[in-house]
């Protein structure tokens, strides 16, 4: 067997297979990548998975020989592939070993073979189920909401992006919790109101996974079946078991009003909240806002090492109000935006206050102050 | 010379602060020298008592009660721990411009290390002892008791030998006349079951278990007393850590008993031990992020099990559910289990408290307030006047009561 493929192309799709292998490899087989030769069609298809989540990719090629079926150790064949220096690579299979080597035999890998029959069957997803979406705006879902998800394990069904199709406004909710904070993103999608799409709870590892896909994708098909969202691109097809449980109810936590009111440019805010925290060595960044008419100050806590402050104008027009926050509960959403001016809005010392921008059309971020 | 060791190759300073609470208050209360001073109103029990009181027979741990009745002529106070602090931290400050290598052991103890100083103060390590008892009596107004040696065990020897105001050197070729005078049970890190055995195998005095063959420790006692062995024979096993204790990083409780299988029983010893714990992490304003479970059976195997909290606590009610939980997954029917174990770990301060979006508010609030009174009930009727129905197979046998309420050992926590 005998096939010549590109050597990027490989790549995109063997750093996939990568990714989703399973590196603690409580399974031998779960860390290597499936390769199924097709010579007939002039392609190769790869095959990976730790159960949980799987990849099967296509690249085309020259291929002769027979059809042909083998397991290579993912991440090696990977950073072989990543290293090799020319534009197309040439695979081999002989006896019990892959050749990888260049056009002129310069450089040649002899990989050693897995048993390609202990590797598991891959689930078939149906893609008549699948909606159509723009690749960045999937990839916008994710980015400007994964921040908020939770990192501790102790809370799964935080610890994912929530996915609600708002049917009847035709458009995709992503939500995202830790309990503290929560962010929240939506957009239209055509003809999801003729979806049968519902709602589903995405890990954070696969959201990354599927925003990295997505990306640079003019259009990718997403689904929901049997507990997995798949995802199809042009690279292949990635599908992840999604976080069972429910999500806690997110509506009810959102204000519908709030009182007081400060528009502040969001550079220099997000600057103030980095300088303010400087003395502050704690895994938590207390800072106190004051505001006054058209001034906001912020206060570091008083450490050991002394304490900060600075004065940033504002337009406020409220009584004077105080309120402290955890200040990367502040920097997260500020830097996902996009408005030059934010909005933040507080009702009183112990409700959630929300970030909201004029340029960020769909996006709310709310959090839950501190106590000092 | 009996332990074939030398004068100083080491220098370890132990400090000790007479009746540290006590003489902090008589400092800052001119009006307050020469008087019995107790400490401990607020507690119910005396916490400290100046040497005055001592010499009266007022004793720690009596009821407030009780030194009213017996001496009207004391002056009780409320136990002020920010000031205690101040002082503690002062006295650190004052040792660290000796030497750097100053160990913050607790409020009013500290370990220094001397070694290699007596060039610099052109001084024998008794005189630098004295400069610095001095320039704490000069600048704090407090008394220290000093004990210079090779070891941090020996240094502590040195320093309760003679009290209040005392300065002791054990030079290696002096430690076996001290220690042939000191009971074994008197041996720091030595407690009354190491005793009961070492009495088992007729080592009555420190000496006589320093003399013994390392051969012979290995066989009948632990790591922990080994390396004690070393330290009394002037070879130094614990070494002066210099960084300053902040906080705690981990609180843990653990109570053994018969070996039995009654899940009642065990699951209010972990109350119990949970109780114990949670009611320190609060004493020194902490909470925690993780819980373990350990539970150790008849043949010493040890299973655990660690439980991250959906939100950091101090309070068994919050707590407790988790570790049922924890419980009923590593428990086996028919074993029997000789032990529990409670640890709080991932210990943040209570100072400063992210609110949450979907929890309970409300409910969180009152729990807080409801072990603000039980904190408050405990330190005067002793600290299982309130527990969980749980723990209540524990606290039925053996009631803490106020006089065995113990003192709580405050670290110089530094004040912000």
């Amino acid at each position: 067997m005998l096939a010549k493929v590109s050597t990027k192309d490989l790549t995109k799709v063997l750093k996939l297979c990568e990714a989703v292998a399973d590196k603690r490899a409580s399974m031998a087989v779960l860390s290597m990548v499936l390769i199924n030769i097709n010579p007939e069609k002039g392609e190769l298809e790869f095959l990976a998975t730790d159960l949980d989540q799987g990849f099967k990719g296509k690249v085309q090629g020259e291929v002769e020989g027979e059809s042909l079926t083998f397991c290579v150790p993912a991440r090696k064949f990977y950073e072989v592939i990543k290293n090799f220096p020319e534009d197309e690579v040439l695979l081999v299979k002989e006896d019990s070993r892959l050749i990888v080597r260049d056009l002129a035999e310069r450089i040649t890998y002899e990989l050693a073979l897995g048993d390609p029959s202990e590797f598991p069957a891959l689930p078939d997803f149906n893609e008549e189920q699948a909606i159509d979406i723009p690749g960045h705006i999937l990839s916008l879902l994710i980015e400007k909401t994964i921040f908020a998800s939770s990192k501790e394990e102790a809370r799964f069904v935080l610890s994912g992006i929530y996915f609600e199709p708002l049917k009847e406004e035709g458009k995709l909710r992503a939500v995202a919790s830790d309990g503290h904070r929560l962010a929240l993103f939506e957009a239209e999608i055509l003809g999801l109101d003729k979806t049968e799409l519902s709602p589903f709870i995405l890990s954070r590892k696969s959201a990354r996974e599927i925003a990295d896909l997505s990306e640079d994708e003019l259009t990718v098909k997403l689904a929901y079946i049997n507990n997995y969202a798949v995802l199809w691109t042009s690279l292949g097809i990635f599908f992840s078991r999604t976080i069972e449980g429910s999500f806690p109810d997110y509506r009810a936590v959102i204000p519908s009003t709030f009182e007081r009111v400060a528009k502040v440019d969001r550079r220099l805010f997000m600057d103030a909240l980095r300088r303010v925290s400087l003395l502050v060595t704690e895994k938590f960044k207390p800072v106190t806002l004051t505001l006054n008419k058209n001034e906001l100050i912020l206060t570091s806590q008083e450490t050991e090492l002394g304490r900060s402050q600075i004065r940033l104008g504002c337009s406020y027009e409220g009584e004077p109000f105080s309120i402290s926050f955890n200040s990367e509960y502040l920097l997260d959403p500020l830097e996902v935006m996009q408005s030059e001016e934010v909005d933040l809005k507080f009702r009183d010392e112990r409700s959630p206050a929300g970030v909201f921008g004029y340029r960020d059309e769909g996006f709310l971020y709310i959090v839950m102050p501190m106590v000092i | 010379m009996v332990l074939n060791v030398h004068s100083l190759p080491r220098a370890i300073l132990h400090v000790d602060a007479d009746a540290f609470f006590a003489s902090v208050e008589q400092a800052t209360n001119p009006e307050l020298r020469g008087k019995p001073v107790v400490v401990g109103r607020e507690r119910g029990i005396v916490t400290a008592v100046s040497y005055e009181g001592k010499a009266l027979g007022i004793k720690r741990g009596m009821t407030i009660a009780e030194v009213k009745r017996r001496f009207p002529q004391a002056v009780i106070l409320d136990s002020d721990y920010e000031k205690y602090s101040l002082f503690s931290l002062r006295m650190f400050d004052i040792l660290r411009e000796f030497t750097p290598d100053v160990e913050e052991y607790s409020i009013d103890e500290a370990f220094a290390d001397l070694t290699g100083l007596r060039r610099l103060y052109r001084c024998g390590y008794e005189g630098i002892a004295l400069a610095i008892k001095e320039r704490i009596k000069k600048e704090l107004g407090l008394t220290v008791s000093l004990g210079i040696s090779l070891t941090k065990v020996l240094a502590k020897i040195a320093s309760s030998w003679q009290k209040p105001d005392g300065l002791t050197v054990i030079p290696g070729r002096e430690i076996h006349h001290y220690l042939s005078k000191l009971p074994v049970s008197e041996v720091w890190g030595i407690g009354p079951k190491t005793s009961a055995l070492c009495e088992k195998l007729n080592l009555k005095t420190a000496l006589d278990l320093a003399l013994k063959t390392e051969d012979f420790i290995k066989k009948y006692f632990d790591k922990r007393i080994h390396e004690i062995w070393f330290e009394l024979r002037g070879i130094p096993v614990y070494p002066v850590d210099p960084t300053p204790k902040s906080s705690y990083k981990s609180i843990s409780k653990a109570l053994s008993f018969t070996p039995t299988s009654n899940r009642d029983f065990l699951l209010s010893q972990i109350a119990f031990n949970l109780e114990l714990a949670c009611f320190k992490a609060r004493a020194y304003g902490l909470r925690a992020k993780r819980v373990i479970l350990g539970l150790k059976d008849e043949d010493f195997n040890f299973l655990s099990e660690e439980i991250e909290l959906p939100q950091e606590s101090a309070y068994p009610l919050e707590v407790l559910p988790h570790l049922r939980e924890a419980f009923s997954r590593l428990y086996r029917e028919g074993k029997l289990y000789r032990q529990v174990v409670v640890v709080l770990s991932g210990l943040t301060s209570n100072q400063v408290k992210q609110r949450s979006l979907f929890e309970d508010t409300i409910r969180s609030e009152k729990i807080e307030k409801l072990y603000q009174g039980i904190d408050y009930l405990s330190g005067r009727y002793g600290r299982t006047i309130v527990s969980t129905a749980t723990s209540l197979f524990v606290v039925k046998e053996k009631p803490l009561k106020r006089k065995d309420s113990l003192r709580i050992p405050f670290l110089p926590l530094r004040l912000s």
